[in-house]
Order: C-alpha cells, then sequence, then structure tokens
C-alpha cells in the first residue's frame, strides 16, 4: 500500500512537469530544456513565501498559487525575450537556446539563494500519516495526488471545451492557417507557454516539502519529465499522464523490491515503450489537443 | 463598404528565391478577377503576398485605405481579407463546426461574423457534416469547407487559390456554384487564382495572367476571350 501511494505521488509530481512539457513542445514544436529550470524556481519561490515554515493548508496552498503564478511570470518574460526567436529556427539552434537559459536559471539561483540545501516543511495540518489497509499514508501525498488529479481534469477542459482549446489545438497543427483566419498566434504561444511554466512551478512548488532544495534539481527531475513526454507520445496531456504514473509506480516497487534495479526504472520503462511503439502510448504524428 | 485592392510593383522573395518581379493589379471593389498561369507561374506567391503570409516582399498592397504590407496574418484577416489556400488546410484534429467557429476570430464588430446556420444556409452539404472531424472529409468536402471558413468571418476580399485543384468535375461545378452565389449575396471582391481558366474565367469579370512572376496579360472577360495567342502561349501545358 505505502508502494502504491509513494508510487502514485511520485507519478502525479512527473506528470506536473512532463504536462506543461508537453504542451509547450505540442503547440509550440520547441523542445524546452529551461522547463526544470522553471521547476527549481517555483520550488524556491514557494519557499521564499513559505518561509519555510509549516504553515495552515489554506496559506500553504494559495502561497504555492501564488509562487506558480510568479514563475509564469518569469516564463513569459524569457518567452519575449528568447523563445518567440526560437520558434522559427533550427532545432539544433532552439536546443541550445533553451539549453543556455537552463544554465542561467540554474546559475540566477545559486546568487540568490546558494548551493546549500534549504527545505520547506509541510503544511501544519498534514504533517502526520494516516492509516489506509494497515499502511501509514503520509498525508502530504494525498494533496500532491488531488493536484495531479485537478490539473488532469483541468487540462481536459480547456483543451476540449473552450475556445482557448480550440485555438490552441488549431496553432498546434497549422499556426500559419490559424493566423490566416485571424487567430493571433504569438497571443496563443504566450498563453500557452505561460501556462506550460505555471504547470512547471506548481510541479516545484508542490515537489518542496518532498525534496531537499539545491539548484541542481532543476536537472535531475527534468530527466524524468522528459522520459515521460517520450513515453507518452509527444503533445498528449493523457499520454504523459499514464505514462507519469507508470514510472511513478515502477520506481517505487523496484525500490521496495529490486534496489539495484530502481535506478534504471526510466530506461526500462522508456526502452519497453519504444520498442512497442516508438511514436510513444498515446502519440501520433500530430500534435496535441487529443485524448486524455 | 468594399474597398478596391491595388498592387503595386510587388516584388516577392522566398529566401534569397525572388519570385514575383514588379506585379501590377487592380481589382475593383465587388469584382471577381481571374488569376491565370502555369504552375510556378507565382500564383500562389501573389495571393500570399496580397495577405502577407509568410513571403518577403516589396512595393505596395493597399486594400482601401489599408496597407496590408504592415499587418501580421492575423490583422490582415480582421481587415476582411481571406486567403483560403490550395491545400485547404482543415483543421483534422477539430469538427466541422470547430473549424467554423474558430474563423470568427477574423470578424470585428462592423463586420460580424456568420453564424453557423447562416453559413449551413449557404453550404447545405456542411449542414450534415457539422459534428465530423476534419480528417474525415473528402476532398471535396475540405474544399467547400474552407470556403466556408473563410466566409464565417463576413470578408470583402476573398482570396481563393486553385478551388477546382484535384477534385472531381461534378464536385469542381458544386464549388462554382457556391462560388457564384457568395458573388451574388455578398458585396465580394475575388481574386480567383485557377489552372483550371475555362472553370475560372466564367465567374470572372476580369483575367490577370501571369508567368515567370510577371504579368504577361490584364485585360476584361471578353478581351480574354479574343486572345488566342495569349492563352496559347501562357496557358497550355
Amino acid at each position: 500500500m505505502i508502494i502504491l501511494a509513494t508510487g502514485l505521488t511520485d507519478g502525479m509530481l512527473i506528470f506536473l512537469v512532463a504536462s506543461g512539457l508537453t504542451l509547450v513542445l505540442g503547440v509550440m514544436r520547441v523542445v524546452n530544456f529551461s522547463h526544470g529550470g522553471f521547476f527549481m524556481i517555483g520550488a524556491y519561490l514557494a519557499y521564499e513565501l513559505l518561509r519555510g515554515h509549516a504553515q495552515p493548508i489554506w496559506v500553504f496552498v494559495l502561497l504555492v498559487i501564488v509562487a506558480s503564478a510568479a514563475t509564469a511570470v518569469v516564463g513569459l518574460v524569457s518567452e519575449r525575450v528568447l523563445f518567440r526567436r526560437l520558434y522559427k529556427l533550427p532545432e539544433v539552434t532552439s536546443l541550445l537556446g533553451t539549453y543556455a537559459l537552463l544554465l542561467i536559471l540554474e546559475g540566477g539561483a545559486q546568487l540568490i539563494w546558494g548551493q546549500n540545501p534549504v527545505t520547506q516543511a509541510e503544511p501544519s495540518s498534514l504533517v502526520h500519516a494516516f492509516t489506509v489497509a494497515g499502511a501509514q499514508v503520509p498525508r502530504y501525498d494525498i494533496l500532491i495526488v488531488a493536484a495531479g488529479v485537478l490539473t488532469a481534469a483541468g487540462l481536459q477542459v480547456l483543451i476540449k471545451r473552450t475556445e482557448f482549446g480550440r485555438q490552441l489545438t488549431a496553432v498546434a497543427e497549422d499556426r500559419f492557417m490559424a493566423g490566416l483566419l485571424g487567430v493571433n498566434v504569438n497571443r496563443v504561444f504566450a498563453a500557452t507557454f505561460a501556462l506550460g511554466i505555471f504547470l512547471a512551478g506548481l510541479g516545484g512548488a508542490l515537489a518542496g516539502p518532498t525534496l531537499s532544495m539545491v539548484p541542481d534539481i532543476a536537472v535531475t527531475f527534468i530527466l524524468q519529465a522528459f522520459a515521460v513526454v517520450i513515453i507518452g507520445g509527444f503533445g498528449s496531456i493523457g499520454g504523459s499522464l499514464i505514462a507519469a504514473l507508470a514510472l511513478g509506480l515502477l520506481n517505487s516497487f523496484l525500490a521496495s523490491d529490486a534496489p539495484s534495479l530502481a535506478d534504471f526504472s526510466l530506461y526500462i520503462l522508456m526502452a519497453a515503450v519504444l520498442i512497442v511503439r516508438p511514436q510513444g502510448l498515446l502519440g501520433s504524428r500530430q500534435l496535441v489537443g487529443e485524448d486524455l | 463598404m468594399s474597398d478596391d485592392l491595388e498592387v503595386r510593383d510587388l516584388h516577392a522573395f522566398y529566401g534569397t528565391a525572388h519570385v514575383l518581379f514588379g506585379v501590377d493589379l487592380t481589382v475593383p471593389a465587388g469584382t471577381t478577377t481571374a488569376l491565370l498561369g502555369r504552375n510556378g507561374a507565382g500564383k500562389t506567391t501573389l495571393l500570399r503576398s496580397i495577405a502577407n503570409a509568410e513571403v518577403k516582399t516589396s512595393g505596395s498592397v493597399r486594400y482601401g485605405p489599408t496597407d496590408l504590407r504592415a499587418l501580421a496574418p492575423h490583422r490582415v484577416a480582421r481587415a476582411g481579407v481571406q486567403l483560403v489556400p490550395e491545400d485547404r488546410r482543415i483543421f483534422t484534429r477539430l469538427t466541422v463546426r470547430e473549424n467554423l467557429r474558430l474563423a470568427t476570430k477574423a470578424a470585428t464588430p462592423d463586420r460580424p461574423a456568420l453564424s453557423v446556420d447562416r453559413i449551413v444556409d449557404l453550404f447545405p452539404l456542411l449542414g450534415d457534416l457539422i459534428g465530423r472531424a476534419g480528417y474525415a472529409l473528402s476532398g471535396g468536402e475540405q474544399q467547400l469547407l474552407a470556403i466556408a471558413r473563410a466566409m464565417v468571418g463576413n470578408p470583402s476580399l476573398l482570396l481563393l487559390d486553385e478551388p477546382s485543384e484535384g477534385l472531381a468535375p461534378r464536385i469542381v461545378e458544386q464549388v462554382g456554384e457556391v462560388i457564384r452565389r457568395l458573388q451574388s449575396e455578398f458585396t465580394l471582391t475575388v481574386v480567383l487564382a485557377e489552372q483550371n481558366s475555362h472553370f475560372a474565367v466564367g465567374l470572372a469579370d476580369a483575367v490577370c495572367v501571369i508567368d515567370d512572376g510577371r504579368v504577361v496579360f490584364d485585360g476584361s472577360a471578353e478581351a480574354f476571350a479574343a486572345q488566342d495567342a495569349v492563352r496559347e502561349r501562357y496557358l497550355q501545358v
């Protein structure tokens, strides 16, 4: 039971990060290496706002959302300054550009917060574990799983049921035609990017209490998020959700039953899926807007 | 309200390739000009240049008082200009209805969008397909949807790029009837690029022939009918 809970929680955190990554990739066709940097910024901003202490849950949730929104603002600035110039450039250039941004974000975090780990306490009312089927499940895990479920459902509604979702789907498929029909493509890009970075920030802010925060978390987490995007299929939110949960659970099972294999779970899953379905679980030649 | 389209000394480039060489074209408000020429003559480039869509240009493209070259593509759309590209470019993941609703972004307060009901009245065939995904449409259905989608924003200038291409003769006839109906029910200025000169001239007031990026004939549809030499030299394949 505890293995299941840990796996689900880890999976949901990875999903939050991967969903933003896959959204940006699907709509703008930019592989954003700096995504993990925004995850890290979200974690540190939440730490600044919460000051590391345990807070009542509503204060915690509110400040986590504020931290995510602030991360999205940093994201919007970088979209304006950097990404807008990358959309039309070859992939190699945009890879280098976003990697450079990752280094800048990490360097900035080191200047502000230093190399020494800092920790954020869980919300005061969620410190204790409770018992499910005889196992002790940390209450904080429930918050993370709830956030993941809400995010997945929210994205589904946003993409399938709203005017913005229609524009996003259209721009993802054919930005040229969307522009001819009067859609302001740059604005859709900016909004999509802000949303993606908000999700990265949210992942970071929620992961804060489960990590010891150092600027390096920008890199460690992004690797799993990329694997999830590949396993789930480029641009597929639903695929990311399934892949993230599968990865979280596999990690968790291997860590308890075959610890020597746990570090390889990422590669085991990726290899297995890519051999059977090279386009990813729910991937297709086209990107974003489908399924969940 | 409607305006003349005036193209003056237009040069167009894709990267370093120079494609149009000083094109002049005037399309009076409310009239249709057939734009003829062989494959590769520059018809698509001319239409894209007018819509300022991913072509580098010099010269001038004015639609009434508006300098279209100064506008981003979505602003060109909101100025009442709609380009229906040759490959139709239906959004395959969206339904017919969603394709139509997306196009309301091109409307403005003075040019309100046409309702889906009005569109279905103009394009009855789409009524039966309204919930179908774009990828499930036939070529003819896609062409009708592409024209219908352009009409949603209630444009005053319609740029049609080879609407008959790849369609069966019976479907081409249907597309022709649709264009005729739009001409009679709306005050539309139309540039109709075609390789099928018979189809295009039948719908047009004037004809412009281009070859290798230059205008080689510009006159009324009647004058064009008398120009056997032009037809033979520039349009025979």
